[in-house]
């Protein structure tokens, strides 16, 4: 909040009330009063924010001494009834010192200008002084109440801070996270469906010599692919270049912008679900329908009328499905379904949430100025206005009830801000403003200018607390409209020789009003811009994070594969291996459990060896090759490494199986065994690959007898 | 007693229609046959007739209950009968646990195919056998009452859970096949001597002397 605003408050208030202060009492003495308020307003506005200790100290001086004069420049009566200028220059300076001043300085000050003001009162009517007490008394309480306020709003404001502190903290580092898993994933899916189905292709021995060609330098392409796509991308075109001549691609009216995170997940989802199409759903054409908006989220219906499945049926291990449809959506916050029966042809409904469900977050610190000025309407009406309403004999039954309405709105706004209801106040307002019409018919003109009448600044004071943070239109329009009820009807009936001191007066009530309603707007204006800033350093944030850890993380991988699958791939590539030669085979279907094992590291299950020995024997079951699993011991635990060393021997030697086998896993107290006996014809050795002596720590020994190669690998363990 | 030409009679006690008919079909092609006299899907079938006279009780662990029916195996262990257990389970706890009860082997759902039906003809006989994954669990047990093994019969249970080929330990200790049996069943027998006595236990340990596998002196 700038600190000059209170300052620049008290002068709009000020000078006004100046103004109007000749009219009501001519005369030398008030023009001159008035005209020194007016420019010391000026000095104040042009120095306040160098040295606001001194421009206060003067502050508090100039309305002790028009607090003196006051005999010479107003009348006892509008002392009194606080339609005077005096009460006007009191009262917003006992408020607006406060926020400047630290405790027993501010309290000392009010108390200065409240005797002030009760000497002045006794100088204009000594026998009469006693009757400016209760006014005296509300502009001293009036002094603390904006203290607490004041105390109130710097308190939420640092609690505010602090919270979207750790709040931007901890959603950095969630939003990294889940950035990371979701380009880790990202990065395995890309490498299911490019080299490791091409690999596997290979080690099957199914496809033709110019299709691997083709597939292994696309595959070499994705492995290569570090960079980080553009910021945002259009489905559009990137649907329609996936579908190429393979799809029927139906577009939607308009563009379909999406982030690149999102446009990778669809279009490798869609690309994936028409592989699975031409792979089984037996030579029909799909349809690829793109609808929705930005606001409402994309949808992608990817529809074939083939031979179908059963979605039950599907074997928990394939990974197809799963990791590039479903994990790939869920990563970017979108859902994927899959219906299908046998006969009815298979639709995938890909969808991406919208950006309608996004919302600013609520202002805080507005909660805190809130409470204060409840807490001050309460006062003032409870503490201020009953006491004298009650003791004056004037209320009818009629004026009570209005009194109670009021009472009624300002529970009823007490429950809003307990509950949070967001809605907006309607029922409230009217209850205001029909116990405004009331108080104007029925009370007496007389009694309605001035401190008598309570409804006036009760009112204004409760459509602030209600308002308060919708913003500057609701809150003019209702303050219109209660200034319209409650004061025109007095203006005409009162007639223009009254029409000094309502206005006096109204600008005592509207000043405080406006003040803490303009204090509101401000923080709002603030608040949403900081939150702003917060979020767009939060994005740049995580934006590096991700980016900086994920390229780390692509590079690691693809230098483990650069040794492995990348020599292979590129051989293909370039025509130099040959995909029918039994050696090239049984080398890519390694490679592919070695890929389908990186997959299995990913996952967190309890016990990662079995579970990757599993994936490890699930490639070879696609070749038709059983694969039994037996272990003996207890549970260990065996880093990433360490584990490969063990793996990696089971998938050479499985590579090159061609019958039924078994692995079993020995855990003794200081070593690990796994051992593999497999049908390996002799003649078709098997190949280690290209890393045969960096299987870390395990000792490998093996032997042939027939048909039937036996493989050991151990990795001996320090004893804790 | 299965003594002349015709074969042993066995009751199945497995509560998974495809896990008998499997039995079913591999007794009837084996040679002696085996003759499946009595079928349940609890234990119960083991008590009546037919099954009350089986010679050998094929029975699953995990009858349509949370835990395995130990108490139902000590039961038929006590009452002398010989009972092969062939379960899903193959945690080493579970696999002890039975042979310590009195079970006369254990064969994990993975063994059957190979080893179900000669572990019948050699339980009807009251002959040791030992599968791999029971040799595993032996050469893993670390519990204080486990039996005193040779280094040699230790390498062969592990040899011989790593492999599943006699041949091939055989290969590896420089020994005949033979002899790899003979380690294998001393150790099933020094198993039969340790913990609580039952029946079943007496009768292998009985033939086994007679046999001249194993010396008084040695267990």
């Amino acid at each position: 909040m700038g600190r000059w605003y209170p300052a620049a408050w008290r002068c709009a208030v000020i000078v006004p009330s100046a103004v109007l202060a000749p009219l009501a009492v001519p005369g030398p003495a008030t023009v001159v009063a008035a005209v020194v308020v007016i420019c010391w307003s000026g000095v104040e506005l042009t120095f306040f924010r160098h040295r606001p200790e001194k421009v206060l100290a003067v502050d508090v001086a100039l309305v002790v001494a028009v607090c003196l004069t006051a005999p010479l420049t107003s009348s006892f009566e509008a002392l009194v009834d606080a339609t005077s200028w005096v009460v006007v220059v009191a009262s917003i300076t006992i408020v607006c010192c406060q926020p400047y001043t630290r405790m027993v300085a501010g309290t000392v000050a009010a108390a200065c200008m409240t005797s002030a003001f009760v000497l002045g009162g006794w100088f204009a009517e000594p026998q009469r002084a006693v009757e400016t007490v209760p006014l005296a008394c509300w502009l001293f309480a009036e002094g603390l109440l904006c203290r607490w306020l004041y105390w109130l709003l710097r308190r939420g404001a640092r609690i505010a801070d602090d919270l979207t502190e750790e709040m931007s903290a901890r959603r950095t580092e969630a939003s990294a996270a889940a950035a990371l898993r979701a380009g880790r994933r990202e990065h395995l899916a890309a490498l299911h469906d490019t080299a490791a189905a091409t690999l596997l292709m290979v080690g099957l021995g199914v496809p033709s010599r110019t299709w691997v060609r083709r597939q292994a330098a696309r595959d070499l392409r994705v492995l290569r692919g570090v960079d980080v796509a553009d910021p945002s991308a259009d489905l559009r075109t990137l649907l329609a270049e996936v579908c190429g001549d393979v799809a029927v691609f139906v577009p939607p009216d308009g563009g379909a912008p999406v982030n690149s995170g999102q446009a990778e997940a669809v279009t490798g989802a869609t690309a994936e679900a028409l592989a699975n199409v031409a792979r089984h759903a037996g030579g029909v054409t799909a349809r690829v329908t793109l609808t929705g908006c930005a606001r409402s989220g994309f949808t992608v219906r990817i529809e074939d009328h083939g031979k179908g499945f059963d979605p039950g049926a599907v074997h928990e291990q394939k990974r197809g499905v799963s990791e590039s449809i479903i994990g790939r959506m869920a990563a970017v916050g979108g859902t994927a379904t899959i219906q299908s029966a046998v006969g009815h042809g298979t639709t995938v409904t890909l969808r991406l949430p919208g950006t309608a469900g996004e919302r600013v977050e609520a202002p805080r610190m507005v909660t805190g100025l809130r409470h204060a000025v409840l807490g001050l309407s309460a006062a003032g009406l409870f503490g201020v206005y009953l006491p004298p309403l009650l003791l004056s004999g004037r209320p009818s039954v009629t004026e009570m009830a209005a009194f109670a309405l009021m009472a009624a709105a300002l529970g009823a706004a007490a429950v809003r801000i307990w509950r949070g209801h967001r809605g907006f106040p309607w029922l409230s307002l009217l209850v205001v403003l029909i116990a405004d019409v009331i108080v104007v018919v029925v009370v007496p003109t007389s009694a309605l200018i001035g401190h008598s009448n309570w409804a006036y600044p009760a009112g204004g004071m409760l459509g602030v607390v209600l308002l308060i943070d919708r913003g500057l239109p609701p809150l003019t329009g209702f303050l219109v409209l209660h200034n319209v009820v409650s004061l025109v009807p007095v203006f005409v009936d009162g007639g223009p020789e009254r029409a000094v001191a309502l206005g006096t007066w109204a600008i005592i009530v509207m000043g405080l009003e406006i003040g803490i309603a303009g204090i509101a707007i401000a923080l709002l204006g603030v608040r949403a811009r900081a939150a702003a800033a917060v979020a767009e350093q939060d994005r740049l944030r995580t934006r590096e994070v991700v980016h900086t850890q994920l390229a780390a993380d692509r590079r690691a991988r693809y230098a483990e594969l650069a040794e492995t699958v990348v020599p292979l791939l590129g051989g293909l590539a370039a025509n130099r291996l040959d995909p029918s030669a039994p050696a090239v085979r049984q080398a890519c279907a390694r490679e592919a459990g070695r890929l389908r094992r990186l997959f299995a590291e990913a996952d967190d299950v309890a016990e990662p060896l079995l579970h990757e020995l599993r994936a490890c024997a699930d490639v070879a079951a696609r070749r038709g090759i059983g694969v039994s699993l037996a272990v003996c011991g207890t549970s260990f635990e065996l880093s990433a490494q360490e584990r490969r060393a063990l793996t990696d021997p089971v998938l050479a030697v499985l590579a090159a199986a061609t019958g039924d086998s078994r692995i079993a896993v020995t855990v003794m107290a200081d070593s690990v065994t796994v051992s593999v006996v497999a049908e390996v014809p002799p003649g078709a050795e098997f190949v280690m690959g290209s890393r045969d002596e960096g299987w870390g720590a395990a000792r490998l020994g093996w032997r042939r007898r027939g048909s039937s190669v036996w493989l050991e690998a151990t990795l001996d363990r320090p004893s804790p | 007693m299965a003594g002349g030409d015709a074969g042993p009679t066995i009751a199945v006690i497995d509560d998974h229609p495809a896990i008998v008919a499997g039995v079913r079909a591999w007794c009837a092609a084996s040679c002696p046959s085996i003759d499946v006299v009595a079928v349940g899907a609890n234990v119960s079938a083991a008590w009546t007739h037919p099954g009350a006279d089986a010679d050998v009780v094929v029975m699953d662990l995990m009858l349509d209950e949370a835990a395995p029916a130990m108490g139902d195996l000590r039961r038929l262990a006590d009452a002398g009968r010989r009972v092969v257990v062939y379960s899903m389970r193959t945690d080493d706890r579970t696999v002890l646990s039975s042979l310590e009860i009195g079970a006369y082997t254990y064969l994990t759902k993975a063994e059957g195919e190979q080893h179900l039906v000669a572990a019948i003809h050699a339980a009807a006989a009251d002959l040791p056998y030992t599968a791999p994954n029971l040799a595993g669990s032996m050469y893993a047990d670390s519990r204080k009452c486990r039996p005193r093994l040779t280094p040699r019969e230790q390498n062969a249970l592990m040899l011989w859970f790593r492999c599943e080929s006699k041949e091939m330990v055989a290969d590896r200790m420089g020994v005949s096949a033979s002899t790899v049996n003979t380690y294998l069943d001393r150790v099933r027998i020094k198993y039969a001597n340790v913990g609580r006595a039952a029946a079943t236990k007496t009768a292998l340990l009985a033939r086994a002397m007679q046999d001249g596998l194993i010396s008084l002196d040695e267990l």
